[in-house]
């Protein structure tokens, strides 16, 4: 009975240390590798502490104290050439750490039927990355830029009203940076121009919070629907900008943004287990039309929002052992790049295949483990220019000056490769529905 | 069976936390490009030089002009470029300070000047020469010719914004 009753409480006690500690989740391509080996079709099927974004209603399927521990690696690859240049290719390795705890609580009944989770993600290579370039037409993907470089954490409750109906809400956190700074000159100050210059900075790092939440029923008891929402998920970083010089005071406050991503409702079923074997299907609808640039500007046309289908398969091939597969179609939120900006992508088919050990049945040991290798290709994109609707880049000079970094057109493509792991270790008993 | 996976956790754990710390980065010199002419008319063929200047780079990064001290080493520069077919004029080479190039002009000539400090900090710099249309009669409606002092050949790079 104390072990019921002190583990959860211990797992509550690390959610709020770790939401204390201000980290974030919700990176892109950070998915549990149950999840991404499904193609993140994983709203409707039963949840783990390693789904609660797909859908916190899931949580409500955690039976006992779950830790999971997960990394994954991959490989990206985007070409972009103008046309009749010879293309570039940038190639990155992107990995990251992913953590999750989920629980039920101890107590009397109406009380065990409530769950909470946290789930965190490092990546390896930065904590947080936001880039915004003072030039509008800088090749960029909005896809894969950015958005895999950034801490990300979140919290969820789930609650299982019986064996038929689950509901989950939650909440993503999204770092924002406040910057002020003051530049200012003082002659007299030391010996030399450079260092009569003065800058006073001021760094804060605030949280903001992104909710999200779902729904999953068991009509029949082949047959499970999930619904699941969760808003847009965006970084700031602002301040005052002030530069005093003697008598003048210049104030250009800055407003970066970063989109990390756009708001999404996913709607699925799952059918099965049927000889071992269930399939959900999903559609997600995303709302890349609030997408905007750097500078916090929108865009001219906007992006489009977008309609996800997927769907993915698990078969229990052995009583210790799961066989995973998914499918994705992505279309692209981008417009026909023919004005000033130059963003990079096309429609992506999504590949996944995976695997998952219960040690529990093979060893007696509380851990499972899931692995899972997925690909995602994109077809190439063309873009030609409209020079009319390419501006003019120097007010100074006489006649319209272009210089724009996709003129006269150009092709991109991108592929991405991932690998992964995810480690479940069973903390104390099962917990009896 | 269970300790021993804690103890294998527990070591991977600490080696992500090892890894993790790293050395930071050196101080990131300036990269400043100083173009004239900043544009080209459309057709120009190769028929003007246009001289690209990073004298204005410094060795940190810095919001004024800074020469670097005498005793430090030079900067490692480095000039490349993309879109327009271009030829370097006289005896330039793309490691000098200083250099003259042409451009077919068909297209934009995008010219990215790489620095590099003694402490191996780097950046980057990106300018692009920009191509005029002609005229409806066919001239060419850009001034000529362009003082290298006028506010159309700007410097592109933090000392120079």
């Amino acid at each position: 009975m104390r072990v019921r009753v002190v583990t959860p409480l211990l797992f509550a006690a690390v959610l709020f240390v770790a939401l204390d500690a201000g980290a974030t989740s919700g990176t892109a391509f950070g998915e549990s590798s149950r999840v991404a080996a499904l193609a993140g079709a994983a709203v409707a099927p039963p949840g783990d502490s390693g789904s609660m974004l797909e859908n916190p209603a899931g949580l409500g399927d955690v039976k006992e104290p779950e830790l999971l521990l997960g990394a994954s690696v991959a490989r990206l690859r985007l070409g972009f050439g103008r046309d009749g240049e010879a293309g570039s290719e940038r190639t990155r390795t992107i990995g990251g750490f992913g953590l999750a705890v989920a629980t039920p609580l101890p107590g009397p009944e109406w009380l065990a039927r409530l769950r909470l989770g946290i789930a965190l993600y490092l990546p390896a290579d930065r904590a947080l990355r936001v880039a915004v370039d003072e030039r509008e037409d800088r090749p960029l993907s909005p896809v894969y830029d950015g958005r895999p470089d950034r801490m990300s954490a979140l919290g969820a409750l789930g609650y299982a009203f019986g064996k038929e109906l689950r509901v989950g809400l939650g909440v993503v956190m999204a770092p924002n940076l406040a910057t002020p700074t003051e530049v200012s000159y003082d002659a007299d100050r030391a010996d030399g121009v450079e260092k009569d210059v003065m800058v006073r900075l001021d760094r804060d790092l605030e949280m903001s919070l992104s909710p999200f939440f779902g729904v999953r029923a068991e009509p029949l008891e082949m047959l499970s629907l999930g619904v699941a929402y969760r808003a847009h998920a965006v970084s700031r970083a602002g301040g005052s900008q002030r530069t005093v010089a003697g008598g003048i005071l210049a104030d250009d406050p800055i407003d970066y943004y970063q989109f990390w991503d756009p708001a999404r409702l996913s709607a699925g079923f799952a059918l099965g287990p049927w000889h071992g074997a269930r399939l959900s299907f999903q559609a997600t609808h995303a709302r890349w039309s609030e997408f905007r640039t750097g500078m916090n500007r929108s865009l001219e046309p906007a992006f489009d929002d977008t309609l996800e289908l997927g769907g993915g398969l698990e078969w229990q091939a052995l009583p210790w052992l799961v066989a995973r597969g998914g499918f994705r179609h992505e279309p692209s939120p981008i417009p026909p790049q023919t004005g000033p900006t130059n963003y990079l992508g096309a429609d992506t088919e999504e590949l996944s295949l995976g695997a998952g050990a219960d040690f529990r049945k093979l060893f007696r040991a509380p851990l499972a483990l899931d692995v899972h290798a997925r690909t995602r290709l994109s077809a190439e994109q063309s873009a030609d220019k409209d020079p009319e609707r390419l501006g003019d880049a120097s007010a100074s000079l006489p006649g319209q000056q272009i210089d724009n970094l996709g003129y006269p057109g150009f092709r991109s493509s991108a592929s991405y490769w991932q690998v992964g792991f995810s480690l479940k270790i069973f903390i104390g008993k099962e917990r009896k529905p | 069976m269970f300790r021993g996976v804690t103890r294998a956790v527990g070591l991977v754990a600490l080696a992500v936390a090892v890894v993790g710390c790293g050395e930071p980065p050196p101080p990131a010199p300036s990269a400043v490009i100083r173009a004239c002419p900043a544009s080209l008319c459309v057709g120009d063929d190769f028929a003007t030089s246009v001289h690209l200047d990073a004298k204005k780079s410094a060795p940190r990064l810095t919001l004024v002009e800074a020469p670097p001290e005498p005793d430090e080493p030079p900067l490692q520069l480095l000039w490349s470029f993309a879109g327009a077919e271009m030829l370097f004029d006289d005896e330039s080479v793309p490691t000098s300070a200083d250099i003259l190039v042409s451009s077919r002009a068909d297209r934009p000539l995008h010219v990215t000047l790489r620095v590099e400090n003694a402490a191996g900090g780097v950046s980057e710099a990106l300018k692009t020469i920009s191509i005029t249309p002609l005229g409806d009669d066919g001239s060419c409606p850009l001034p000529d010719p362009i003082d290298d002092d006028s506010e159309d050949c700007l410097a592109i790079g933090p000392a120079g914004l």
